[in-house]
């Protein structure tokens, strides 16, 4: 019997990628092409950097695992999750985390579910996960956080492989309840990253999700490299689009088609929220992977038109597909616009769209020093953080391969890999991953990451799923860090959580500006509250312009402190963990 | 040793390998050659910072209009260095042939773009996309070239056409992949005797199979009727067969 396989190797060429021909000198490396040696160093932890953060997941009590149900026939979801969120789910003003676990697929044991662990606000954290009515259902993935009746109690939306997506009400702080159904979520498909948002500023938060592609285990492929047995390349399977549910007061009305998100298949994987285009209300970025990116600008009345690829935001700078995996938003060069950072594939770099007054963007990752190291790694969760209080954000990714055998047919290329994490300098940024402690030693298969001020003494500690490892806590133990003010904001005319509010400091000579997001990273919901790192001043004026418009200033606040503020009140001081905050 | 692995890495895409071989064993004193040779490994590697770095003394040190000048260029114009990068790249772009000739003026025009000389930049990309019409890249650059000078229903319109160029791609790739999964995972079934299997992956492979691979598949058919002992539809399926054949 002749070969077909040979047919089709000469088709497809050898000696490299399976899909693509050896790069040319003037071509991007594609993604597939997978050819950067990850270059993982010895496993010695180092903390004789600038920032410094410490494994603590242990001795805080969060000795938690993610099982990603790997079997041997390699389906695509097993090396995509988990999610983890850190929210103040009891309203102590302490954060708590929710991890979301995955399982098995095709009648493997089911995952545990969920697991929710309440903070002290120091650092001790206890599981309630049965307490408060967790179990486990599907295949999960990540999740997003909002309060969606503005009852004063945050409630969840878990995203899952196989349609099995649930929406949990937080009952008081005492326990979730699901009401997927009653609130009319019918889930669909296989959903990967979700954002609450508020879409027509009417006051109650909608729920974006980002969905990946059509992919049935009934039907799915083997793949192979050579006679490898490998993952399959998700280029193999149509996407899916995205959905948009309104939230019409106790129901969610899917309005995914009339608002112009359905018009868009790309394979989602990551969401942000933000007001790009500076208009008032809240848009959409997400991230896509081997399928453009998408910039999804709201009108205001929740009609979004997509604009990506004008804005020079859809692809590499070449005008290039990339593998998109996740986003985050700041203005990372304290020029008054937002900036995107985008993690993407291996060989590929962290993208770093600049935002400019025309409303269009610069991708410069190679210019600020982010593109060459990023390229070295296969990234998915991203966030911006200020880690050393000085007023701009560092920038960390979690970092591991999708194929698990991936050094079995690429030189130099790991599965487990090294997390990074890179120090800005005023807009330029170098990689400290090496010399940043324990937390940063890890090597794994790192998903969702997110970033808050865990046991309250003012720095922003590192939150990370690894994919079939442990949840790794990174404690921010940065030993120069400066002053700092946390701002909790909660709405009343605005949405409850104030998704959307932008907060603009002016601290010494400098302006910093933040907003509140509805979802950043990747499968993963990072601190909310505004952190606000002031370096050597004690003192900071801050204004905050609501979702409904309205605008409060505050002039000489005294930095070091955890400040809440209701709209149209005051500032109050509260120490996180140390009373329930009065509703 | 060095030589047979800087083959090796360069034969088989291991750039970044090949760029990492190159500079560890770099003498103190490099030739232009060596210097050239990693600055080039470099940029195969995306590492275009070093690139530049590395090929820029060299470049000045070059005659005008020269090959490393036009290579030393891509790689100021990919570190994000637009203005040191286009004096490079016009006096060069002779030198970028790829893509029907298109490839100078898309990198021209980029450099132009941003360094906000929109008019240039439109002027480089629109003759880029003569050369060739339906370049993905090209069209995007030309877009937002577009965009910026408020010449939105030309930028909508060129948007559209680079979406659409990308899908077309996506979707041809997708067709290769599922071919060569597909066939292997025939192979394999065939080697199992597995003839269910073989026969749900024929009939998957059918429809997507090019011209030149429908006779294999049409064999592999045949040949599984004749396994499980379906004679009749063996002989129709051979009937088939020569008529596929002889067909132009």
């Amino acid at each position: 019997m002749k070969r077909l396989l040979l047919g089709v190797g000469l088709l497809l060429g050898a000696c490299g990628s399976p899909s693509t021909p050896a790069p040319s000198l003037f071509e991007e490396s594609p993604a597939s092409e997978d050819t950067s040696p990850s270059e993982e160093p010895a496993l010695t932890p180092a903390s004789e950097g600038p920032l410094r953060f410490d494994d603590v997941s242990a001795s805080w009590g969060l000795d938690w695992q993610h099982s990603g149900g790997r079997n041997p026939a390699k389906w695509l979801p097993e090396t995509m999750g988990g999610g983890v969120a850190l929210f103040d789910a009891d309203r102590n003003g302490a954060l708590d985390i929710l991890v979301v676990d995955s399982g098995g697929l095709a009648g493997a044991p089911s995952s545990s579910g969920p697991r929710l662990y309440l903070g002290d606000g120091s650092g001790g954290f206890k599981d309630v996960t049965a307490s408060w009515g967790l179990t486990g259902q599907g295949y999960g993935m990540g999740l997003a956080v909002g309060d969606i009746d503005n009852d004063g109690w945050s409630d969840v939306y878990l995203t899952s492989f196989g349609a099995q997506d649930r929406l949990l009400r937080n009952d008081n702080g005492e326990r979730f309840v699901d009401v997927t159904e009653a609130w009319g979520v019918t889930p669909e498909g296989w959903s990967t990253s979700a954002a609450f948002l508020d879409i027509e500023g009417d006051g109650d938060l909608d729920l974006f999700v980002a969905r990946y592609v059509d992919y049935q285990l009934g039907s799915a492929l083997k793949c192979w490299f050579r006679s490898i047995h490998i993952y399959c390349t998700p280029a193999l399977y149509s996407a899916l689009p995205d959905r948009l549910l309104r939230n019409d007061g106790g129901t969610f009305t899917d309005v995914s088609v009339e608002s112009g998100i359905a018009a868009h298949k790309a394979k989602g994987l990551a969401v942000a929220t933000g007001d790009l285009d500076r208009d008032g209300d809240v848009d959409l970025y997400v991230a896509d992977d081997i399928s453009r990116n998408l910039l999804l600008l709201n009108d205001g009345s929740g009609v979004f038109t997509e604009q990506g690829l004008l804005a020079g935001v859809a692809y590499s700078e070449l005008g290039r597909e990339e593998a998109s995996m996740g986003v985050s938003i700041t203005d990372a060069n304290a020029d008054g616009y937002w900036d995107l950072a985008v993690t993407n594939f291996q060989a590929e770099p962290t993208g770093l769209y600049l935002g400019r007054s025309d409303g269009t963007y610069r991708e410069q990752s190679d210019k600020v020093g982010i593109g060459a190291s990023s390229r070295r790694r296969l990234s998915f969760g991203i966030q911006w953080f200020d880690a050393d209080n000085d007023g701009d954000e560092e920038l960390a990714t979690a970092n591991g391969h999708i194929t698990s055998n991936v050094e079995e047919y690429r030189d130099g290329v790991v599965f487990d890999q090294l997390n990074s994490l890179y120090l800005n300098n005023g807009g330029r940024f170098s990689d400290v991953s090496a010399t940043s402690g324990s937390a940063l030693a890890h090597r794994g298969v790192s998903r969702g990451l997110a970033t808050g001020d865990l046991d309250g003494d003012g720095g922003l500690d590192l939150v990370i799923v690894n994919n079939e490892g442990p949840l790794l806590v990174g404690a921010n133990r940065t030993e120069k860090r400066g002053h700092w003010v946390s701002l909790w904001l909660e709405g009343v005319a605005s949405n409850r959580n104030a998704i959307g509010a932008v907060v603009t400091a002016r601290v010494g000579e400098r302006t910093l500006v933040r907003e509140v997001r509805g979802a950043t990273s990747y499968l993963a919901v990072s601190d909310r509250r505004v952190h606000l790192g002031l370096g050597d001043e004690e003192m900071v004026s801050l204004s905050v312009r609501w979702p409904s418009g309205a605008e409060q200033s505050f002039d000489g606040v005294t930095a070091d402190r955890h400040l809440w503020l209701v709209e149209g009140g005051q500032l109050v001081p509260y120490i996180p963990g140390a009373e329930s905050l009065a509703l | 040793m060095r030589d047979a692995l800087i083959l090796a890495y360069d034969g088989c895409s291991a750039p970044m390998a090949l760029a990492d071989l190159l500079r560890e064993t770099m003498s103190a004193s490099p030739t232009d050659s060596e210097t050239l040779q990693l600055g080039v490994a470099l940029i195969e590697a995306s590492d275009y910072v070093e690139a530049a770095d590395v090929l820029s003394d060299l470049a000045d040190r070059s005659p005008a209009g020269s090959k490393v000048r036009w290579i030393a260029g891509f790689a100021l114009l990919h570190a994000g260095a637009a203005k040191q990068a286009l004096p490079w790249l016009l006096e060069g772009r002779l030198h970028a042939q790829g893509n029907g000739g298109s490839e100078g003026p898309l990198l021209i025009g980029l450099a132009h773009l941003q360094l906000d000389n929109v008019s240039d930049a439109i002027k480089e990309l629109e003759a880029g996309l003569v050369l060739a019409p339906t370049d993905p890249s090209a069209l995007s650059a030309l877009a937002r070239a577009y965009t910026r000078v408020g010449r939105d229903g030309d930028a909508a319109r060129l948007a559209k056409e680079a979406r659409q160029e990308h899908q077309a791609i996506a979707e041809r790739e997708r067709t290769l992949h599922e071919l060569s999964a597909l066939s292997t995972n025939l192979s394999k079934a065939w080697d199992a005797r597995n003839y269910a299997e073989v026969e749900k992956l024929v009939d998957r492979l059918w429809p997507l199979a090019p011209p030149q691979l429908r006779p294999t598949v049409l064999e592999y058919r045949i040949a599984v009727y004749a396994e499980t002992g379906r004679d009749a539809e063996a002989a129709a399926a051979r009937v088939q067969l020569s008529q596929l054949r002889r067909s132009p």
